[in-house]
């Protein structure tokens, strides 16, 4: 679980990425631990910052669950960094659950996957977004400022909307691609989605595969 | 470009406020936290160029807004009275009046000149107070300004027609002198007309272009009060075959009908007074009047007795314009003039004879010049008595005894006619270059001339030339050869040569010799075709109608005889010369309609002449009493081509004017539309002020996506 501010930003829904992204990943352990599969969490920021060692235990949704409401986003992130810590951490084969909003150089952070994914790693990369990142609903003139940096930029949001979106859309396909050629399973989300619609269409998508 | 208002232009110096409110008071933007900036950061350069265009953009929108709106409200305009300032100024305005009769043609009822009244009248109340006014008519000469609006009211209350008018050009030239010396800084010349062409002589378009360049402020503004399509009977000027003739002979006159309107048929009237008879009906004539169609009237009359006959023929019935339905005349019969022909045999004169007094002239023809001839032999001239003598020709003469010549010349400065035809015998040419001849001839004889050559008139502006003029190039002198001729030195003093030879040498010359004319011709007139010696041609050629026309014009013109008009336009002075015997100081002259006036004679100018001319109809002049005194007339018409309704077309008015130099008006709305143009020029209002809304609407949808508040 990815624990950068941005993660804590919402404009104007009901969840931030970081709640919906809890919500995921606890209803995602409710499964796994009811077919008796092993579960851990690991919450991570520029380095890994705890971790639950993965049970088995109807005991352990609990545990998690703990931990997920204790948790919140602040600081900045460094995905790369912490995912090959991570695969230090690991010691079996593991499926790897990555929720971030991936709002930083994608380069070391596809390495980093590529990595865990040589290591022998399943990995499935929920990468969420919010509704107002991916529809960038602004008008008229605007000053931009970045949560984890503080910096700021005035634009004419009227203008910049379509620009954006290309941009944006861009970045999502070069994961997409990427992680397709490195057997990762991409998923885009965004806050707007209902989660259990979203998990459920996940699911049964990964079944057919499967 | 000018300004009715040019000081709202001040106004658009609040185009500063946009400015100023856009530095100081530019929109503070919406802060937003967002975290996806990696995105923006890629673009923000090239948006920040197009935030700042369209900032500009919206400035610039904006001060454009501002700026037309102050133009605007400034109400330029394209030709108008410049930054001399307002429409509403005082204006030196010239009203100018087309008093034709032609006006008073009557249209729903209106004279055409009342309707140009009532508009004038309507104008002048328009105009801004202080403006001067100068009312001219065609009629009457300059006219001073008004001094005030009401004095030029009452002055163009009082504009009536007149038979006598200067062409509408030469009115405005006065007009534009005016208006050079007026101190107001607008000019305007109003033109009430109906554009008849008849009051806008083509000749006179330079002169007109010329005068409107030196005043080229002024506005010209044409107030056409004309009717497009007129409906008139009218009728040409009239044709009389001849102005004097013969008792008991008969007078033929002819007259154009022009018709505008429907094919109608309607009679024409004619109406004769003789000396001892009052005015009576004396023919009718029923004509099919076709628009376009090339008709006359024809009538004609035996005049039986002498004296002065006068009359008019006229459309009988009511018509929109009175002024061509009438035409006048007069003609006097009187006895022929009395010519004595001196010849060595009374046969030489047999040609000359047969010219000014033929004896067989078939039914119906016209003789023209007739004189009463009488044929002596040169001896008998010595003891002629010459006081009922109207011309003496002399035929080929010798040189005659001094006193002979001495009588002629005597004769001629009384006011007779002497006729000298040279020929074979003026020999020997010594003592026809003697003194005393030579105060009849015009110049000393200096040799016989043999050469094939004829007559080569250049000129047909005298008298006994005039006849040929319109056929001029047509007359085959060649046909009529001159074999010889006696070659005269070129005249010097008065004398001047009226006729040449294809030589270049004088052929006939006329020598002014106290109130009488001495014409003398270097060849002979009546020279038969059998003499072996024969100098020429000129009567024995194959039809020698040049030679009938040449001889009685030369025989009519020493008997002064039909070259003194009886009929005038309007306008002209009447000249009607008197008999040598005339004893009267006094005359009474009877206008038409009118009561007779008592005048005296100007015995100085032998002649009564008659300047007031202006009213239409048939003059009469009488003196010495009523029994064996002096009885004359004359008659007063209107020129055909002031009657014309053929109205200008524009493409005329431009070459007279100067396109774009006027305007043309028919109603008070026209009048008020082209006088405001004239005076402010082609308003660009309506259109600044689309352009305000353009650009405030392109603010608006600019000013709105760009402001458009962010959620």
């Amino acid at each position: 679980m990815d624990l950068s501010e941005s993660m804590g930003y919402t404009h104007r829904q009901e969840l931030t990425k970081f709640e919906y992204g809890i919500c995921l990943a606890a209803a995602l352990c409710y499964l796994m631990i009811h077919q008796n599969d092993p579960v851990g969490l690991i919450t991570f920021d520029q380095k890994v910052r705890s971790s639950i060692a993965p049970k088995s235990k109807r005991r352990q949704i609990g545990t998690i669950l703990s931990a997920l409401s204790k948790l919140k986003p602040t600081g900045t992130t460094d995905i790369a960094t912490s995912l090959i810590q991570i695969a230090a951490m690991l010691k079996h084969r593991s499926l790897l659950m990555v929720f971030s909003d991936l709002l930083t150089d994608p380069e070391p952070v596809i390495a980093s996957l590529r990595r865990l994914r040589h290591s022998g790693h399943d990995v499935i990369l929920f990468h969420i977004l919010d509704e107002a990142e991916v529809k960038f609903p602004f008008e008229g003139l605007v000053e931009f400022e970045e949560p984890e940096t503080a910096a700021t930029l005035q634009v004419d949001a009227n203008n910049f909307r379509v620009d954006y979106l290309r941009e944006l859309e861009a970045f999502c396909e070069n994961y997409r691609r990427d992680c397709l050629q490195s057997g990762i399973d991409y998923v885009r989300l965004d806050t707007s989605m209902q989660f259990d619609r979203a998990l459920t269409e996940y699911l049964v998508s990964r079944k057919a595969r499967y | 470009m000018t300004f009715v208002t040019p000081s709202l232009l001040l106004g658009a110096l609040l185009v500063a406020v946009p400015v100023v409110l856009h530095l100081i008071m530019r929109q503070r933007p919406k802060r937003v936290r967002f975290p996806a900036m990696q995105f923006l950061h890629q673009r923000h350069e090239a948006n920040r160029r197009r935030l700042r265009l369209r900032h500009l953009l919206l400035l610039l929108l904006r001060c454009a807004a501002i700026a037309l709106l102050a133009m605007a409200l400034a109400r330029p305009s394209i030709q108008g009275a410049g930054m001399r300032g307002g429409g509403e100024g005082p204006v030196a305005a010239a009203f100018i009046f087309d008093t034709s009769p032609r006006m008073e043609y009557q249209h729903h009822n209106v004279a055409r000149l009342e309707a140009a009244k009532e508009l004038a009248l309507w104008l002048a109340a328009q105009l801004p107070s202080e403006s001067q006014v100068a009312v001219l008519e065609a009629a009457s000469g300059a006219s001073a300004y008004s001094v005030d609006l009401a004095a030029a009211r009452q002055q163009i209350r009082r504009v009536a027609t007149s038979p006598v008018v200067r062409p509408l050009p030469d009115v405005m030239a006065d007009a534009v002198q005016r208006l050079t010396e007026a101190e107001q800084p607008r000019k305007e010349i109003y033109v009430f007309t109906d554009l008849a062409r008849g009051s806008w002589p083509r000749s006179a378009a330079d002169r007109l272009r010329a005068d409107l360049e030196r005043l080229p402020s002024a506005q010209v503004y044409l107030i056409d009060v004309g009717v497009e399509e007129p409906v008139n009977f009218g009728l040409g000027d009239l044709r009389l075959s001849a102005q004097r003739l013969a008792a008991d002979g008969t007078l033929q006159l002819s007259a154009d009908l022009y018709r505008s309107g429907e094919v109608e048929d309607r009679p024409v009237e004619l109406f004769v007074r003789g000396p001892a008879s009052e005015l009576e009906k004396r023919g009718q004539n029923v004509y099919t009047w076709q628009p376009d169609a090339a008709q006359q009237a024809e009538f004609s009359v035996r005049l039986p007795s002498d004296g002065t006959y006068q009359g008019h023929i006229r459309v009988a019935g009511e018509d929109s314009m009175a002024a061509d339905n009438v035409r006048y005349f007069t003609v006097h019969v009187e006895p022929p003039p009395k010519v004595l022909i001196a010849a060595a045999d009374p046969d030489d004169a047999v040609y000359l004879t047969e010219a000014i007094a033929p004896r067989d002239l078939p039914e119906g023809a016209s003789a023209g010049f007739v004189a009463d001839v009488e044929v002596i032999r040169f001896e008998a001239l010595a003891g002629r008595d010459f006081s009922e003598t109207a011309v003496v020709c002399l035929l080929d003469p010798p040189p005659l005894a001094a006193p002979v010549w001495q009588r002629l010349g005597d004769f001629a400065e009384q006011g007779g006619g002497v006729g000298i035809f040279l020929g074979r015998r003026a020999v020997p040419v010594e003592e026809m270059n003697g003194p005393v001849p030579q105060e009849l001839l015009p110049g000393e004889l200096k040799r016989q001339w043999r050469e094939d050559t004829h007559l080569a008139p250049d000129a047909y502006q005298h008298p006994v030339l005039a006849k040929f003029q319109p056929f001029a190039t047509e007359v085959p002198w060649k046909s009529f050869p001159v074999y010889k001729y006696w070659q005269l030195d070129e005249p010097a003093g008065a004398a001047t040569v009226l006729l040449r030879y294809a030589t270049g040498h004088p052929a006939l010359l006329e020598k002014p010799l106290g109130e009488g004319r001495v014409l003398t011709m270097t060849t002979p007139i009546s020279d038969p075709a059998f003499r072996a010696d024969r100098w020429n041609l000129l009567p024995t050629g194959f039809e020698p109608w040049p030679y009938v026309i040449l001889a009685s014009e030369t025989v009519a013109y020493l008997a002064d005889s039909g070259q003194t008009p009886l009929n005038y336009a309007a306008g002209e002075a009447a000249r009607l010369p008197l008999p040598r015997d005339n004893q009267a100081e006094m005359f009474l002259l009877t206008r038409p309609a009118s009561e007779p006036v008592r005048q005296t004679i100007d015995l100085a100018q032998r002649a009564v002449i008659v300047r007031a001319t202006d009213v239409l109809g048939n003059y009469r002049v009488q003196a010495g009493g009523m029994v064996s005194g002096l009885d004359l007339g004359f008659s007063v018409n209107l020129p055909e081509d002031t009657t014309r309704l053929d109205r200008l077309e524009k493409a005329d008015l431009d070459a007279m004017l100067g396109e774009d130099r006027y305007s043309i008006a028919r109603n008070r709305d026209q009048v008020d539309r082209e006088v405001n143009v004239g005076r402010v020029g082609t308003e660009l209002f309506p259109y600044l002020i689309l352009l305000v809304a353009a650009a405030l609407l392109a603010e608006h949808v600019v000013a709105n996506r760009f402001y458009k508040s962010a959620p």
